[in-house]
């Protein structure tokens, strides 16, 4: 846990993830919702100036944890002191030499066009040309997919490497569209309770975006389960790699928050989401709103947890290679 | 019901096991590790469980009294190490790797041949 790499690896995902989550949560949640509130209503602006806002921060944590990450890992791979690193022209080595270098200056590129894109992108005021959607949402998801290319899963080879690969860049998106896009969730819910614009359009605005929410929820919790099982079969592999090793203990304790956060859903979908109905009682509807809000606010807490433990796990030797090599020598940077 | 599903898919994939490694072990070595050998070798060749890093992946050997032995840039391709070696006598020898992934985590060995009669 004293390892700073832990550490920028947490912000870097988190960071990315968020970015990648507002992007889709605008493009397939808040337009479509946004679209429904009355002509002169203010939430719509509202929400689209606090997520323009994450959106930034985001970006600039997403490049500045990316940079820290780099140097770091440049120190461990070439193993010299940090004022070698700099000095001794190992940086450009690390970036122009390694699929981690190529890796990383191929998402600068892709964090730099994205910057560009965001300007049209969250324009409030004007409409936005039709292609600048699109674009973002590719740029946002390959910047978010391409982290993999930093992981465990680049190792492999052969079509078991390829397969490992594929299945983490689906994963790191799918986790984008549902940890990611909570809190823009957060935001949208939030605005929609304290909105002096007409009941019925903070109502109408709240419940649109919960119900397309759940139903991307759905999808990536499917795509998150399949992935996850392909991961956990090529780096844990056994049993006795989940259950007696420490790569394995920390993976089950993310797949338990995993079926916390899934549990919640369910409530929400299931449960909550019907009372958002624009016919009910504004009493009715403003308690499911605020409960709602209250257990997305939860399901971040619990995102974190998982993305904080995602970023431990990267230093952390796979249980199948404990279980296949304990006396393997590992420097697990 | 996902709960279970995802209980059974991954009793599924564990029963299976098969596992595939994160970071580079050595896989085979030639001459094999801890093996004796007739003839000198002239060059000593790993095999690993994953691509290497040429950039920052590296391999000595040594004979007993610890003098490098090994002659020549190690040439690193995929997943192969093979680095030339001098005219050795027999005797011990020792070979030291550090291995580079791909995935950025470094790995290191050693192991020992023995060059003449059994």
């Amino acid at each position: 846990m004293d390892d700073p790499l832990v550490w920028v690896r947490g912000v870097h995902f988190a960071a990315t993830l968020t970015v990648g989550g507002v992007v889709i949560f605008v493009a397939f949640i808040g337009d479509p919702a946004f679209r429904k509130a009355d002509a002169g209503a203010r939430l719509p602006g509202i929400v689209r100036r606090r997520l323009a806002f994450i959106a930034w921060i985001g970006l600039a944590l997403t490049l500045a944890s990316g940079a820290a990450w780099l140097i770091l890992g440049a120190q461990s791979m070439s193993d010299q002191t940090l004022a070698d690193v700099f000095s001794q022209g190992v940086l450009w080595t690390v970036a122009s030499d390694t699929h981690f270098g190529r890796d990383w200056l191929a998402r600068l590129v892709l964090a730099c066009f994205l910057a560009v894109l965001f300007v049209p992108f969250f324009w409030v005021k004007e409409e936005r040309p039709g292609w600048i959607m699109p674009a973002v949402v590719v740029v946002a998801a390959s910047l978010t997919g391409t982290i993999a290319w930093a992981g465990h899963a680049v190792g492999g080879l052969g079509l078991g490497g390829t397969i490992h690969l594929v299945a983490d860049v689906l994963h790191l998106i799918a986790a984008a569209a549902w940890i990611g896009a909570l809190l823009p969730l957060a935001v949208t819910l939030a605005a929609a309770r304290r909105t002096d614009d007409r009941k019925t359009t903070a109502a109408t605005v709240a419940a649109t975006a919960t119900a397309r929410f759940s139903t991307l929820g759905v999808v990536s919790v499917g795509t998150l389960l399949v992935t996850g099982s392909i991961n956990t079969w090529y780096l844990a592999g056994s049993i006795p790699a989940l259950t007696g090793t420490d790569y394995g203990h920390l993976l089950l304790l993310k797949i338990a928050l995993f079926l916390g956060m899934v549990a919640i859903a369910a409530v929400n979908r299931l449960i909550l989401m019907p009372r958002l109905d624009v016919g009910g009682s504004a009493n009715t509807t403003r308690e499911a709103l605020r409960q709602l809000h209250r257990n997305v606010l939860l399901e971040i807490a619990a995102g974190g947890s998982v993305l904080a433990i995602v970023a431990v796990l990267g230093v952390t030797p796979p249980g199948g290679d404990e279980q296949a090599m304990p006396h393997a020598h590992h420097e697990t940077h | 019901m996902r709960t279970r599903l995802l209980v059974l898919s991954l009793l599924l994939f564990a029963m299976s096991g098969a596992a595939a490694y994160a970071h580079a072990f050595l896989d085979r070595a030639s001459p094999l590790v801890g093996s004796t050998v007739a003839t000198a070798p002239r060059e000593v060749t790993l095999s690993f469980t994953q691509s290497l890093e040429p950039s920052f992946s590296s391999v000595e050997v040594t004979d007993a009294k610890g003098v490098r032995v090994d002659q020549g840039k190690a040439q690193i391709s995929g997943s192969t190490m093979r680095v030339g070696l001098k005219a050795l006598s027999p005797g011990t020898y020792k070979v030291h790797w550090r291995a580079l992934s791909v995935d950025t985590h470094t790995t290191q060995g050693s192991f020992s041949f023995h060059v003449g009669s059994q």
